[in-house]
């Protein structure tokens, strides 16, 4: 079920007087109708994967008990057959065929000829969300952070709310279980900040972003016949495509959880205010990315035992991630341009040097410096997007190099109007209200009188409505 | 929790009275619309020819200078429509209806359409959410014209949009551009047209219900004009007759000041000379009627428009 969709429009109403007036009495009553309800969301999609869910949800609730266990290495042991299970989970559903293709090739190479047996199955949706959530789990009662579950419910809730179950954000064991345990009560500003984020991010997805992308896949698939200054736009206009997408449906998800009483962690910040890589990767997909430096980078040494390894354990929580996103090489090499941006910052110890603060913190606007290097780095995060849009890495350099030689070949075309100028209509108001809201981005709550403020979101509500229907997915979903 | 269920419930009613709004601003003021609601009530109508088409049927027919002068017809051509769409309107007329003599099929090759696309195209959302609901449908009347948001914003700020009027089916406009396009080489290719799985449906449906049908090609801008036809000759497509007006010749007639509202979209003065001049012969020649022009009826014509 979609979040853009009529579905989810009855759906949540449903639950929602369901939650709050019929299963109140009792919080296991609750958490099992939140469960049945997340079931539901799934099913809609494909009840065929609910099955894999189950699986994957009791294995891991199993996995607890065991990992817990005071005998240290019957509990690695078990930690170690846990990751196998899981990653085993996600390498046959998602990784399964690049890796039989890669082999295939290799062998190749060497003069042999083989046929691989190619799986032709659908990625189940959610998958590389709710492994990791259940992985998550296991480490974290591995390393004493966490106490195994005994009641079922609880622990499925953790892993299946429905607002999270198919695209995050990634939570931890260690904050949203005890939210799921412990009684929830109505509170009213808790739900209407939750209605101010479904209605924000709703507009993100449905008016920005789906809008954006048709004018990116008219010039990302015709990009043979494109100048270089329309395909420029181009990769700009997929920038806030995902961003809206992706940004759009967390917030949706962050204010869904806040109706029910729940707080989910914050998955974006207003990345594209970031002055360097590195904070860029603080305010993007904060979820996964701190699942990483805290199961990855942190065990692997993290920065902590001298530059070579910390410049190894970069590249490698870059280049996971980038296979995180998809079996392709072309996401392999979305990670490593990553970690080359991350690079020269790691190495002159400026890593860390916007880590608490936000662009002009204490003013209206930023200044010229901060202005170069937030243009900057959305300038080398636009070029890797475009490794992460291409459908492989023959399609990304032909982009790059159409670019190159049609400005090469034809230099005045800077100084024309590029095509697809429109996206810029629906960059706009992304860009002013992420502008205005950028300290805070729960607090939705535009700094003007009362009337201004119905006015504000009466009218985007009317954009919604107007472009609402065209059942885009997220594309998130695909991961 | 009462504060904030009457609070969300203020904003669906909300939600719900702009779209009826919508809806009822639409109904009075879109010409798209209005057609559409006063050719649903025909019941009962015997025309000579019915005119069916996109936007260039919808502005280029002049359904009321035909009917001036004997032919009874009306212009069922919706902007945007695609074949599949004016099938859907012929077979809902003739369910409450007699048998036209004629059905005037508008094609426009001058925009690039050779109606190649898939067997199954969508009906337009105006002759769609007009005929019957289903829940998979189910969107906000908002989304579903969005487009309409645009023109009746042209209706609020442009003079000429206001006062366009819909007459006997046909959008009359006085809005005029010119067409600076110049004359460039090409050719009419019937054997695409052939190829049209739409086209050839409308065709057989027309054929089994005994109802006459032809092709008209409308005329477009100067650059879109073929060199390698003349209208002399006679075309065929699916055995009906097939009238190529994009031509030089035809296209002579009309004044690049003043008779064009669109990129190859004729104006009501556009209109009004291609009717007189091509179009009335051509129908009536397959109407079977005989030509009833008086000087009275073309002045009575000019004095209206």
């Amino acid at each position: 079920m979609l979040f853009n969709s009529f579905e989810f429009l009855l759906f949540l109403p449903i639950v929602f007087i369901l939650y709050w007036f019929v299963f109140n009495k009792k919080l296991s009553w609750q958490n099992g109708l939140v469960l049945v309800a997340s079931y539901f969301f799934y099913g809609w999609w494909s009840w065929k994967f609910m099955g894999l869910l189950m699986l994957s949800t009791a294995m891991d609730y199993a996995y607890g008990f065991w990992v817990a266990s005071p005998n240290r290495k019957k509990a690695k042991l078990f930690l170690w057959l846990s990751i196998i299970n899981n990653l085993g989970i996600l390498g046959i559903f998602k990784y399964y065929n690049f890796f039989a293709v890669q082999f295939q090739k290799g062998f190749e190479l060497l003069g042999l000829h083989t046929n691989p047996v190619l799986l032709q199955v659908a990625l189940p949706i959610g998958i590389s969300f709710y492994t990791f959530h259940g992985m998550s789990y296991v480490f974290d009662i591995y390393r004493g952070n966490q106490k195994p579950v005994r009641n079922f419910v609880d622990y499925a809730v953790f892993v299946s709310f429905f607002p999270l179950l198919v695209a995050g954000p990634i939570e931890r064991a260690s904050h949203l279980l005890p939210q799921v345990q412990k009684p929830r009560s109505f509170k009213y500003a808790q739900a209407v900040e939750g209605c101010r984020l479904i209605l924000w991010g709703m507009f993100k997805k449905v008016v920005i972003a789906d809008s954006l992308a048709g004018i990116v896949d008219s010039i990302f698939s015709n990009y043979h016949d494109q100048n270089g200054v329309t395909l420029i736009v181009g990769a700009i206009a997929f920038s806030f495509q995902i961003y809206g997408d992706f940004s759009g449906y967390s917030d949706i998800a962050l204010g869904t959880a806040k109706l029910f009483g729940f707080e989910l962690l914050s998955n974006f910040k207003f990345p594209y205010f970031s002055r360097d890589v590195a904070e860029f990767w603080r305010r993007w997909h904060i979820s996964l990315s701190s699942w990483f430096r805290d199961y990855l980078y942190i065990p692997l040494g993290g920065s902590k035992n001298g530059k070579y390894k910390a410049i190894r354990n970069t590249f490698i929580i870059f280049l996971v991630s980038g296979f995180w996103h998809g079996a392709s090489w072309n996401f392999i090499a979305w990670g490593f341009i990553h970690a080359c941006g991350f690079l020269p910052l790691l190495l002159l110890n400026r890593n860390r040097k916007h880590v608490t603060d936000v662009v002009a913190q204490d003013r209206k606007l930023p200044n010229l410096k901060e202005l170069w290097q937030m243009s900057t780095t959305f300038a080398f995060v636009t070029f890797a997007w475009i490794f992460f849009r291409a459908d492989g890495m023959h399609f990304a350099l032909g982009y790059i190099k159409q670019i190159g030689v049609s400005i090469f070949e034809h230099p005045g075309q800077i100084l024309m109007l590029p095509g697809s100028t429109t996206s810029f209509i629906y960059i706009a108001p992304l860009l002013l209200g992420d502008w205005y809201l950028r300290r805070d981005e729960r607090n939705l709550i535009f700094p003007i009188n009362k009337q201004l403020r119905l006015l504000f979101y009466f009218t985007i509500l009317v954009c919604i409505m107007a472009f609402f229907g065209a059942k885009n997915s997220f594309i998130y979903f695909q991961f | 929790m009462s504060r904030f269920l009457s609070k969300i419930i203020i904003y669906l009613i909300t939600a719900l009275s702009i779209n009826i709004a919508f809806i009822f601003i639409l109904s009075y003021f879109d010409h798209d619309m209005i057609k559409r609601i006063e050719s649903l009530k025909f019941t009962n109508k015997k025309y000579n020819a019915l005119v069916f088409g996109n936007s260039l049927a919808l502005d280029g027919i002049d359904t009321k200078y035909l009917n001036e002068n004997g032919i009874s017809s009306y212009n069922f051509a919706i902007s945007g429509a695609n074949i599949a769409t004016n099938l859907v309107q012929l077979k809902e007329y003739l369910k409450n209806n007699e048998k036209p003599d004629l059905v005037v099929l508008c094609l426009s090759t001058c925009l690039g359409s050779y109606y190649e696309g898939p067997e199954i195209e969508e009906i337009h959302p105006i002759v769609k959410y007009t005929r019957s609901f289903e829940v998979k449908d189910l969107n906000f009347p908002l989304s579903i014209f969005r487009w309409k948001i645009l023109e009746l914003g042209k209706i609020l700020f442009s003079k000429n949009h206001r006062n366009a009027k819909v007459v006997e089916g046909q959008y009359k406009s006085e809005k005029k551009i010119i067409d600076i396009s110049s004359f460039k080489r090409n050719s009419f290719n019937i054997e695409l047209l052939e190829k049209s799985q739409s086209l050839r449906s409308f065709s057989n449906y027309c054929q089994k219900k005994e109802i006459k049908i032809i092709f008209i090609d409308m005329p477009g801008f100067k650059s879109t004009r073929y060199d390698n036809i003349s209208n002399d000759e006679e075309h065929k497509l699916f055995g009906n007759h097939l009238y190529p007006c994009n031509t030089i010749k035809i296209g002579n007639v009309f004044d690049s000041q003043n008779d064009w509202i669109a990129n190859s979209h004729l104006n009501k003065y556009g209109a009004y000379k291609f009717s007189k001049i091509t179009l009335f012969k051509i129908v009536s020649m397959n109407c079977s009627k005989e030509p009833k022009i008086t000087t009275k009826s073309i002045q009575t014509h000019q004095g209206s428009n």
